[in-house]
C-alpha cells in the first residue's frame, strides 16, 4: 500500500475524534495526536481499532506505545502491513 | 442551619411528545400524546407493543453536540441526558467552562442504561469473541454516572458530581439531593436531572413483570390512562429532564432569569413493611413523606394549587389519590386540581420526576394547568370519583395563576420522594 493512501485512510479515522476547535486540516504528519490535536485520550484506544479494522491488521500494546505522532501511527501501520 | 433559599434558572427537556422547553410546553397545552407502536416490540412478541420514544432530530442535535458526542455517543439515555443537560445550562444563561469551576456541581440519575438498546451491538461483539473490537465506550456508557461523566467533559463542573439512581423516584430525588448539597454549602449551582434510554431489554423487563398495558397496541395514543377505571398497566418512555438549582445569591449577583423556587423537599422509604413491597408502596409513608414536604416548606395544605401526581396508569393509581387525600387533609372543595404528564408520554421511569418537574416549572411560568388525557367524567375510576371532587380533575388545559405545585414520585423499592415548586417572590 502507498504511504500516501495509508494517509488518506488514517485521516478521517482520526477525525472522528477530534474537538469541534481543531479542524481536519491540522491532521499533518508531525502533530502528536494526544497534544497538538487534543483529541481525548479515553478515545486513542477506539482509533486503535478502527486502525485494525481499516488495515486488516493487529496492533500489540508495544507498537500502541511508539505512537504519538500521527507520522508514528503511519510507521506503525505499515510495519504491521510489512508482517502480514 | 439557616435555610438558603433555592431557586431554580434553568431548564431542559427530552420528552416523547417534545424535545426542547417550547416543543414540550406546547405539547403539555395542547395534550398532545408521545406514545407510538414499536414494530420491534410486536417482533419479541411483547405484550405491551406501545411505547414513548422522543424524536430527536440531526438538527436538534448540531444545536448542542459537540461533533465528537455525534460519533461516540450510542446509548439514548446518555443522549437524552446530556441533551436536556445542556439545554438547561443554556437555558440559565450559563456557558461550558475551560476552567474547573469549583462552586457548581451537578447530580444526574439514570436506572439501568446499560439496558438501554444501545447494548445489542456490543453484547453481540462480546458473545462472538470479538471483545477487540468492542471499544472503549461500553464501560462509559453502561454506567449509571455516564450521563454526567459526558455531560462535565463539556461543563467543567468542579463541585459535587454525583449520580443517583432510586427507581421511579430517580429524577425527583436527583433535584432533592440537589438542593441539599447546596443547603449543606457544598455548591452554589447545582445541575439536577435524570434520563431514561430505550428500548427492548428495558421494555421486555417490564413486559414481562405484567405491569405493562396489554390491550392498546391498536390506540398507542390511548394506551397510557391514569386515573381511568379502565387503567390497565403503564406504557414505558424514555426521555430526560434538567433543573438548574442555584442559592438566591447567585441568581441574583449573577443577573439570572428566576423561573420558580423549590421550598420543599422530602424522601423517604416505606420500608417494604405495611403493605410496601419491591413494587407497592406503604401507604403510610407515602403520607408522611407528603406532609412532611408541605412541613418542610412552611406553608399550609391548602396553599397548594397543584398536584403533579406519579399516577402510572396502574390499579395504584385510586390508593396514590387515597394517600393524597389522607395526606393534605383537606374539605373537598380546597383540595387541589390533579394532573399527570404520564398520560401523555406514559412512564418514563428514572426520567419521570425530573420531566414532570420541568412540567411544574412550565405550568407555574406560563400560568397553566394541563390536562389528563385519555379519561372523561364517565370513565375516572369509580373509587376515585368517591374521593376527589371530579371538576379538580382537569379535562381541559386551564388557563390559571398558580403559585404552589408539588410533584411526588414513588419508585420500586418502596421508595418516595415530594417536591414543592412556588412562584418566586424576592
Amino acid at each position: 500500500m502507498e504511504l500516501k493512501e495509508i494517509q488518506e485512510k488514517l485521516t478521517p479515522i482520526i477525525s472522528k475524534y477530534l474537538p469541534d476547535e481543531v479542524k481536519v486540516e491540522e491532521i499533518t504528519p508531525e502533530k502528536d495526536i494526544l497534544k497538538d490535536l487534543q483529541i481525548n485520550s479515553a478515545y486513542l484506544i477506539d482509533i486503535i481499532i478502527a486502525i485494525e479494522e481499516e488495515f486488516d491488521i493487529a496492533i500489540d500494546d508495544d507498537s500502541i506505545a511508539k505512537i504519538n505522532t500521527v507520522q508514528e501511527a503511519v510507521d506503525v501501520i505499515v510495519s504491521k502491513i510489512n508482517e502480514k | 442551619m439557616n435555610q438558603k433559599r433555592v431557586v431554580i434558572t434553568g431548564m431542559g427537556v427530552v420528552a416523547p411528545n417534545g424535545v426542547g422547553i417550547s416543543e414540550f410546553s406546547e405539547a403539555l397545552y395542547r395534550g398532545k400524546s408521545g406514545i407510538k407502536f414499536q414494530e420491534d416490540s410486536a417482533n419479541q412478541n411483547y405484550r405491551c407493543q406501545v411505547a414513548g420514544v422522543p424524536t430527536v432530530s440531526e438538527e436538534y442535535i448540531d444545536k448542542y453536540f459537540p461533533n465528537i458526542y455525534k460519533e461516540v455517543i450510542k446509548n439514548n439515555a446518555i443522549k437524552y441526558g446530556c441533551l436536556a443537560g445542556l439545554e438547561a445550562w443554556a437555558n440559565a444563561g450559563l456557558s461550558p467552562s475551560k476552567e474547573r469551576k469549583s462552586r457548581w456541581g451537578m447530580v444526574f440519575g439514570a436506572g439501568a442504561p446499560g439496558l438501554d438498546e444501545f447494548i445489542i451491538d456490543p453484547i453481540e461483539k462480546l458473545n462472538i469473541g470479538k471483545s477487540r473490537t468492542v471499544g472503549t465506550t461500553l464501560v462509559p456508557q453502561s454506567m449509571t454516572s455516564g450521563t454526567g461523566a459526558y455531560l462535565n467533559q463539556l461543563l467543567g463542573l468542579g463541585g459535587p458530581v454525583i449520580s443517583n439512581s432510586s427507581a421511579c423516584s430517580t429524577g425527583s430525588e436527583a433535584i432533592l439531593i440537589g438542593y441539599e448539597q447546596i443547603q449543606l454549602g457544598k455548591a452554589d449551582i447545582m445541575l439536577c436531572g435524570s434520563t431514561e434510554g430505550i428500548g427492548r431489554f428495558i421494555w421486555g423487563a417490564f413486559d414481562t413483570m405484567r405491569i405493562l398495558v396489554p390491550n392498546s397496541n391498536d390506540a398507542p395514543e390511548k394506551a397510557s390512562k391514569p386515573m381511568s377505571q379502565k387503567s390497565s398497566g403503564f406504557v414505558p418512555s424514555g426521555g430526560a429532564g434538567t433543573l438548574i438549582l442555584e442559592t438566591l445569591e447567585s441568581a441574583q449577583a449573577r443577573g439570572a432569569n428566576i423561573l420558580a423556587e423549590l421550598v420543599g423537599v422530602s424522601q423517604n422509604c416505606g420500608g417494604q413493611r405495611n403493605g410496601g413491597s419491591m413494587t407497592a408502596p406503604n401507604s403510610e409513608a407515602v403520607i408522611e413523606c407528603i406532609k412532611s414536604a408541605i412541613n418542610h416548606a412552611n406553608i399550609d395544605a391548602s396553599e397548594i394549587d397543584l398536584i403533579s401526581g406519579h399516577l402510572t396508569s396502574t390499579m395504584a393509581d385510586p390508593i396514590e389519590i387515597e394517600n393524597w387525600v389522607t395526606a393534605l387533609n383537606l374539605p373537598p372543595d380546597k383540595l387541589p386540581a390533579i394532573n399527570t404528564v404520564k398520560s401523555m408520554i406514559g412512564h418514563a421511569i428514572s426520567a419521570a420526576g425530573s420531566i414532570e418537574s420541568v412540567a411544574c416549572i412550565i405550568q407555574l411560568t406560563e400560568g397553566f394547568i394541563h390536562k389528563n388525557i385519555n379519561i372523561d367524567a364517565d370513565t375516572i375510576h369509580e373509587k376515585i370519583k368517591n374521593i376527589y371532587p371530579i371538576e379538580k380533575i382537569p379535562l381541559e388545559t386551564e388557563r390559571r395563576e398558580i403559585q404552589t405545585i408539588i410533584k411526588s414520585n414513588f419508585g420500586f423499592g418502596d421508595v418516595n420522594c415530594s417536591l414543592i415548586f412556588s412562584k418566586f417572590k424576592p
